[in-house]
């Protein structure tokens, strides 16, 4: 009976120390598990594809937050993506170009990040078609982070720059490995951006029924939503501003995700754009079009950041642009531009300002960590 | 009694109940095979454009009946219930939808349409499908309650949405044209049939009766001639009077209309 009741204990003893050492150890094959993190699909939005092989989790978001605003991603610990993509600003840049490290300065303005997981390619000119490949490439950009990856993985790994924060423990509750790599580095911050959801302007609220839009926030939705141009020389034209055909509404995205020419100038030498990636010469001058969420908020516009307020962008709409091979067929160029009134000029921003979602850029679980 | 009961019971279980049971599963699982012949077959649309005969790529320069320069820069439709016509007169649709995108470069696109095969094998003698989204799934659309990787879903439809009549585009060409021969191709014209009675059937009838077996891909290959769309029984079209086709009714319904000629069956 003794030996009995011994034999139990210690049986009892070994499997808790078995239990125990399997704690210890996150390793994948040994019971690890990450909380998996469901995205809430706000009303009228499309269902988000989520990569098989970057689920979201609980913990992988958190360290991709962690990493998004952590310094030791640039060569001189200055700057982290955050850095360039400030929540105020709707995660773009206040400034026409970002300061890199040393003070360099980049090419293009650096883009609002919203609602990244219903985006089918990122940068001005699509060269990434992940949200994984695109967190990839400002580390190593010589204008932005210029870091190589092997560095910051080290860095991260041995925490010699004593931030505090034990990442291989944080990698291991994300991906179940203490062992720290440059993808699983891009997948925690794909998954904490495809969190980075707006969808509570008061454009989204009036589409809900919750509130109502003002008389001239609705005009300005209608001539967003009407042909642009007088039909008398503007066939089709409806007076409107002709804003639908590539800030497409469907699924309230705002964008059609393609590439477009949009007048700004009439060679393309200093900034080639989508033919760099796709090698058409009819892609010359054609860069990605940017959702109109927040656009209050992201100053200055467009690709270069050439335009420092919503009133010199609609104006450069008015005037039709600047013609050249690649123009987009719907810029006014050959009659004259849009030809809007100052009071449908007005419209237009009222309408784009009903764009601007503060719950977004306020949102505690985007913010800083560190 | 009890006793003699049960175990016969037991006999009966093992030596009659049981194999009929495995028969029985055996002979659903058995009819369950019969699946691989409801298997669908698929039927592919390889369309490729040409201008007056000659092949072409979006984004090469040709010339119009007046002899001015016009340069297709962007070509898309919806192509719908590709549909076979049994020897015995009877229609089978696939009931299915894709996207032809002529993307840069490149003088045709595959549209993949699955038949859901209900008799082991079609033997058809015509084709036909249609050109644009049916209007049961073209009235109040909402593109984002389709997956992404559907043709009418946001992603899917970019480009191809009309949210102020909350329906898709029939088709889209778009390009730019010279005003007079040898001028710079400057003008834009846009030619967006969209709505319900833009819808358009083209039929063909095969060269010789054809079978059509389940798991079998069936690739049919077609010609767009985009000279005849503008140019076509139904009449001209001046390019560098359409601007944005919206505004010229009369045009894009003369546009549709001449698909009838510009697409033919090559085999």
């Amino acid at each position: 009976m003794m030996i009995r009741c011994t034999s139990k204990y210690l049986l009892t003893i070994i499997i808790s120390l078995m239990v125990l050492a399997i704690g210890c150890d996150c390793g994948k094959d040994q019971g690890w598990e990450a909380t998996p993190y469901t995205i809430q699909i706000p009303t009228f939005f499309p269902p988000m594809d989520i990569p098989p092989d970057n689920p979201m989790t609980v913990e992988g978001i958190k360290l991709g937050r962690l990493l998004f605003w952590e310094k030791a991603l640039s060569l001189d610990h200055s700057i982290s993506c955050g850095s360039c993509h400030s929540s105020e600003a709707s995660f773009s840049d206040p400034n026409q170009f970002s300061e890199g490290i040393n003070g360099t300065l980049g090419d293009r303005n650096a883009s609002a990040l919203i609602n990244l997981g219903w985006s089918t390619s990122f940068f001005w000119d699509g060269r990434a078609e992940t949200l994984e490949e695109q967190a990839r490439a400002p580390v190593v950009h010589p204008l932005e982070m210029n870091v190589q990856w092997e560095t910051v993985v080290d860095r991260l790994q041995n925490d010699d720059f004593n931030n505090g924060l034990d990442y291989p423990q944080l990698f291991c509750d994300a991906f179940g490995t203490h062992d720290i790599t440059e993808n699983l580095s891009v997948k925690a911050i794909a998954q904490f951006m495809r969190t980075l959801i707006s969808s509570d302007s008061k454009f989204d609220k009036w589409r809900r029924g919750e509130t109502e839009l003002s008389d001239l926030e609705y005009l300005g939705y209608q001539l967003f939503l009407r042909e642009g141009g007088d039909p008398e020389v503007s066939p089709g034209g409806e007076f409107g501003a002709d804003c639908f055909h590539c800030h497409g509404e469907a699924g309230l995205q705002f964008s059609d995700y393609l590439f477009h020419n949009n007048g700004l100038d009439a060679h393309f030498e200093n900034d080639p754009g989508r033919v760099d990636v796709t090698g058409w010469v009819l892609d010359s001058g054609k860069f990605k079009t940017p959702t109109l969420r927040n656009v209050a908020l992201s100053a200055p516009f467009m690709h270069d950041g050439r335009f420092a307020s919503l009133e010199e962008v609609i104006e450069h709409y008015n005037t039709g642009g600047v013609p050249s091979t690649t123009i987009d067929t719907f810029m006014k160029y050959t009659t004259g531009g849009l030809e809007l009134a100052p009071q449908q000029k007005d419209a237009l921003i009222a309408f784009l300002n009903a764009l601007t979602d503060t719950t977004f850029t306020e949102n505690p679980d985007f913010q800083d960590p560190h | 009694m009890q006793l003699y009961s049960y175990t016969n019971m037991q006999h009966n279980f093992r030596h009659i109940v049981l194999p009929i049971a495995i028969i029985s599963i055996f002979f659903i699982v058995g009819c369950n095979g019969c699946g691989e012949n409801t298997s669908p077959a698929v039927v592919g649309l390889n369309t490729q454009i040409t201008w007056g005969g000659e092949k072409i790529a979006i984004g090469d320069t040709v010339i119009d009946f007046a002899g001015r320069q016009v340069r297709p820069e962007k070509l898309i439709c919806y192509i719908s219930n590709i549909s076979l016509r049994q020897v015995d007169g009877n229609w089978i649709s696939s009931e299915s939808l894709d996207r032809l995108d002529f993307m840069p470069n490149s003088d045709f696109v595959d549209g993949v349409f699955p038949f859901e095969m209900i008799e082991e094998t079609y033997v058809f003698d015509s084709i036909r499908f249609s050109v644009g989204v049916p209007e049961e799934l073209n009235t109040d659309v909402v593109p984002s309650n389709y997956p992404n990787d559907h043709p009418l879903g946001v992603v899917g439809s970019a480009d191809m949405h009309w949210p102020m009549m909350s329906t898709y585009f029939t088709m889209k060409l778009e390009g730019k044209v010279a005003d007079i021969p040898g001028e710079e191709i400057i003008t834009p014209f846009a030619m967006h049939p969209a709505t319900n009675p833009l819808y358009r059937t083209l039929s063909f009838e095969l060269p010789e009766t054809m079978a059509l077996y389940p798991n079998e891909i069936r690739n049919y290959q077609f010609n767009l001639d985009l000279e005849k769309t503008i140019n076509g029984n139904a009449g001209i079209i001046n390019l560098n009077e359409i601007g944005h086709s919206m505004g010229n009714v009369e045009n894009t319904v003369r546009f549709v209309d001449n698909l009838s000629t510009a697409w033919t069956l090559i085999e």
